[in-house]
């Protein structure tokens, strides 16, 4: 009986195990819906339409030189310091006991500017008074002018001492401020004259000055820039390399591109009146997929050449422009431009007043004066794609544990819809962490060529596929170690007779169509 | 002797026993007595127990089976489980506190309860996915699903006379889940897009624990007997139990308030992507799902129960029983039931019931009751069908054990 009971209640517990509770469903959603043409291009003046086809037009620009750059005025500080030279001096109220001309130079290295206007910068003028009764400072900069009125200030200063000198600084922003820098003889250059007064208070008491009394006159010239100069602007060497990195072509693993004549422009457009000359030194193009660097070749390339000045003056300036071509018949610009490099330098050098002052101080820039270089690539978009291929790659991470809900199968529709005259071939890398295969798979045909297509509502020839493509049982049993997917397009532009690599005319309007949909059928577990 | 006991607690503890509606003893004449009272009961409009089984035993849900479930489900639809033990030891010979005429009570309770009502539409997403639904908008409606798992230790006092009692419980809370859901998926005929409005959240207890929360509640049983006829009276009963609240230990909470209408990607959304990933954060901020930790109080499932009992020690052949019965709180239609007991002899009796409402709909009961001197046993169930066929939906077994010393 004992075991009866022991027996049944044994059964009960073991009777109350489970298996985990399983069932599939079905699960449909879009992925990708979209639609590529080139109308934002054509928006942003990189294409324009040309008897129905798109043509590249393409500018931009590489260098810009402001005269800034050219001449960079210092912080400038002068100090002058009045005392007698006698032990002691009695002055009356109202005596005036400094007058004080000279003319002050900036350091400008060889620069010699005769005259400026100022465009931004301060001017701090500080005096200090030791003496036991108030005094007044007439500061006068007679080459400092403003509508033709020359910078004029008094200050008066309480009683100081010796020792204990009261001071007072004035601020005053000299935007706009004409600045004759030829000093007090209109020979000079870089000098700014000045004259100084001061004399003692006509009400206050009369007072003994020593000679430790020492009267202190502070200018204080802070972040000056011009926005017109004349003058020497002395010698000025300046390199440069500009980088340019197309995304798409970084996307290039393999094949090649026919293209039809093009046309490079350097343009070099300059509003500074000074002599120069400029080198294009190096235009290189690199293929990080190929590691091949094309350079580009012309007599012009590593050769100075003059820059010449801009004619005009005041709201009359006409800048110069120099261009130079690069086409089939005067380099390799079509070779350059296939190597498919994603990375194109340009590197450039130039020189101001590189034989001196040969203008006799006549530099001369304007407020709107630049040097400034671009460059402009003409081309009509009829291009051979010989199977030219497109990889980008993406991170991925999709789980799968047994005990939980995970994908069981699937598969994926491609609907595309193609208006350039391309076919196309899809290839799906899938890849585990570090990079290594673990499956590849490819969709041939994919893409159609709009060449083998009809003409749709809007006249865009075009041309529809749908490819379904299902997902293999073995890689959704290796889901969870796949960590990327590299996704591979192989295009090219073959003619329907012959099945041979021609060049296409893209088509104003030409756009594709994607459409990817997916079907997914999951287990899931109760456990 | 002792192994019958035992083998009968130990059924109580893992198969689970049920207690039928509308039978209490009231004269046990002996000074003190133990109640052993317990309840197994799953029911719903329309899960059948064949799903039940797979379920909760386990195995593969087969298409066909899917079609037969979906079949007998309509727009709306509720189902519920409830577990309960309960052992009360009402200590006659006491007094409670001088009074005389009350003594004490005690008692000790397990409670797990399940309630949901959902539409079709839901469980035919969970189960199919949405592929057989496309071009058709599935409507969530409100779909509300909770559970709670508590244990009582409660004490109190009793009316020697007329068994009412009334007794204060501490609760302490396993566990407790709560989540609902409202609004719609539309998946369009050739997939091109996808609408979701979802509103919702849910909230769980931190497994792993034995408590998640105490708190209190009433359990209050008033019995009036009502004279009939000559020599003939009835007695009615109100019941209330787990009139109370828990304070709960901070829980989990998951919100979501989304209204979405996908298209599929861009290819620069892809480009600009850093990774396609079904990594569960990311998929969380796009369908503005938020999780917190909250600490909260919340009502226990208050069952409310009126009805005409059954008198023990009655002369007649054959008595009456009905009542209504609700828990306000859960997925549960009130449930009204009738009966008829009948006596086959001096210690044999047994009964039927008919019901409706509750988590289900209809149901016939059948029970058998034995009394001897100091023992009351009660095996039956509500569910007869149920108990026999899978194409029942549910299943109840009821046991109650009262012993008098």
């Amino acid at each position: 009986m004992k075991l009866f009971y022991i027996l049944s209640v044994s059964c009960l517990l073991f009777s109350c195990r489970k298996e985990a509770t399983t069932w599939f469903t079905d699960w449909q959603a879009p992925i990708i819906n979209d639609t590529l043409d080139l109308k934002n291009l054509t928006n942003d003046s990189t294409l324009v339409v040309n008897n129905g086809f798109y043509e590249l037009q393409f500018k931009r620009k590489i260098a810009s030189i402001s005269p800034a750059l050219l001449l960079e005025i210092p912080d400038t500080i002068i100090e002058q310091k009045f005392a007698i030279s006698i032990p002691s001096l009695t002055i009356a109220p109202g005596t005036s006991f400094v007058n004080d001309n000279k003319d002050h130079v900036f350091d400008l290295d060889d620069a010699k500017v005769k005259k400026a206007r100022i465009k931004s910068g301060i001017i701090n003028l500080q005096v200090l008074n030791p003496i036991a009764t108030t005094t007044f400072f007439e500061i006068e900069l007679p080459s400092v002018t403003y509508d033709n009125l020359s910078l004029k200030k008094s200050v008066s200063v309480s009683a100081g001492s010796t020792y204990n000198p009261t001071s007072k600084t004035l601020s005053i922003d000299l935007a706009g401020y004409w600045i004759d820098m030829r000093g007090s003889d209109g020979l000079s250059n870089n000098a700014l004259p000045s004259k100084l007064r001061v004399l003692t208070d006509s009400n206050g008491p009369s007072v003994t000055l020593t000679n430790l009394d020492s009267t202190t006159f502070r200018i204080e010239m802070k972040d000056l820039s011009f926005d017109y100069a004349q003058g020497y602007f002395g010698k000025y060497n300046y390199a440069d390399t500009f980088l340019f990195e197309s995304k798409i072509l970084k996307e290039v693993v393999t094949g090649s591109i026919d293209l039809s004549p093009l046309q490079l422009t350097f343009d070099i457009e300059n509003g500074i009146k000074v002599p120069a000359k400029a080198t294009i030194i190096e235009v290189k193009n690199f293929n990080s997929e190929t590691n091949y660097t094309t350079n580009l070749s012309n007599p012009q390339i590593g050769s100075p050449f003059i820059i010449e000045n801009p004619t005009g003056s005041w709201g009359t300036l006409v800048k110069s422009k120099k261009s130079i071509v690069f086409d089939e018949n005067t380099s390799n610009i079509e070779n350059f431009v296939e190597n498919l490099g994603e990375k194109t330098t340009i590197r450039y050098a130039l020189d101001v007043n590189p034989w001196g002052n040969i203008s006799g101080g006549w530099d001369e820039f304007f407020p709107d004066s630049k040097l400034e270089v671009s460059t402009s690539i003409n081309m009509p978009l009829n291009i051979g794609f010989n199977d030219l291929q497109l990889r980008d790659t993406f991170a991925f991470s999709l789980s799968k544990e047994e005990d939980k809900t995970s994908v069981e199968s699937g598969s994926l529709t491609f609907k595309i819809e193609n208006g350039f005259p391309l076919q196309g071939t899809l290839s799906l890398y899938f890849l585990n962490e570090y990079g290594a295969l673990i499956k590849a798979y490819d969709i041939d045909n994919l893409i159609s060529s709009s060449l083998s297509g009809q003409a749709n509502s809007i006249g865009v020839q075009t041309k529809k596929s749908e490819i379904n493509f299902e997902l293999p049982a073995e890689l959704v049993a290796q889901a969870s170690s796949i960590k990327k997917i590299a996704v591979n397009v192989k295009l090219n532009s073959l003619d329907i007779q012959n099945q041979v690599n021609q060049k296409v005319s893209i088509p104003e309007n030409a756009f594709v169509w994607i459409k990817v949909q997916s079907k997914l059928k999951l287990k899931n577990v109760i456990d | 002797m002792r192994y019958f006991f035992f083998t009968i607690i130990i059924c109580f503890c893992f198969a689970g026993f049920s207690q039928l509606v509308g039978l209490e003893s009231l004269n046990i004449k002996d000074s003190n007595s133990i109640f052993f009272n317990s309840t197994y009961d799953v029911h719903s409009t329309s899960v059948q127990n064949s799903f039940n089984s797979e379920i909760f035993r386990g195995g593969e849900i087969t298409e066909t089976d899917k079609t037969s479930i979906l079949s007998k489900h309509k727009n709306l639809n509720r189902i519920g489980r409830e577990l309960k033990g309960e052992l009360i030891f009402s200590n006659l010979t006491s007094d409670f506190f001088k009074l005389k005429d009350y003594s004490w009570m005690y008692s000790i309770g397990y409670n797990s309860i399940f309630s949901g009502n959902y539409t079709k539409d839901i469980l035919n997403l969970a189960l199919n996915g949405n592929a057989n639904s496309l071009g058709d908008t599935m409507n969530f409606g409100n779909s509300t699903f909770q559970q709670m798992t508590y244990q009582t230790l409660g004490v109190g006092i009793q009316d020697k006379k007329t068994k009412s009692y009334l007794s204060l419980n501490v609760v302490n809370l396993q566990s407790h889940f709560y989540g609902r859901l409202d609004g719609d998926l539309f998946t369009s005929a050739d997939t091109t897009s996808i609408y979701l409005k979802a509103k919702g959240d849910l909230v769980s207890t931190y497994k792993s624990k034995m408590s998640n929360g105490l708190g209190v509640a009433l359990n209050f049983v008033l019995n009036i007997q009502v004279p009939l006829f000559i020599n003939r009276s009835a007695c009615f009963q109100l019941k209330v139990s787990d009139f109370g609240v828990v304070k709960m230990n901070p829980l989990a909470q998951t919100k979501v308030d989304t209204i979405i209408n996908y298209n599929g990607f861009e290819i620069n959304d892809l480009l600009r992507m850093q990774q396609l990933s079904m990594d569960k954060n990311k998929w969380m901020d796009t369908l503005n799902v938020k999780q917190d930790t909250i600490s909260a109080w919340k009502m226990l499932p208050v069952m409310l129960q009126f009805s005409k009992i059954l008198l023990t020690d009655s002369l007649a052949k054959y008595q009456t029983f009905f009542g209504v019965k609700s828990y306000p709180t859960l997925s549960y239609f009130p449930k009204i039931f009738a009966g008829i007991d009948y006596k086959m002899n001096a210690h044999l009796f047994s009964g039927l019931q008919l019901s409706y409402g509750g988590f289900g709909s209809f149901r016939a009961g059948l029970y058998v009751r034995i009394e001897r001197k100091n023992m009351h046993l009660f095996v039956g169930s509500e569910d007869i069908y149920g108990l026999l066929s899978k194409n029942g939906f549910g299943q109840q077994v009821n046991l109650r054990l009262i012993c008098g010393f």
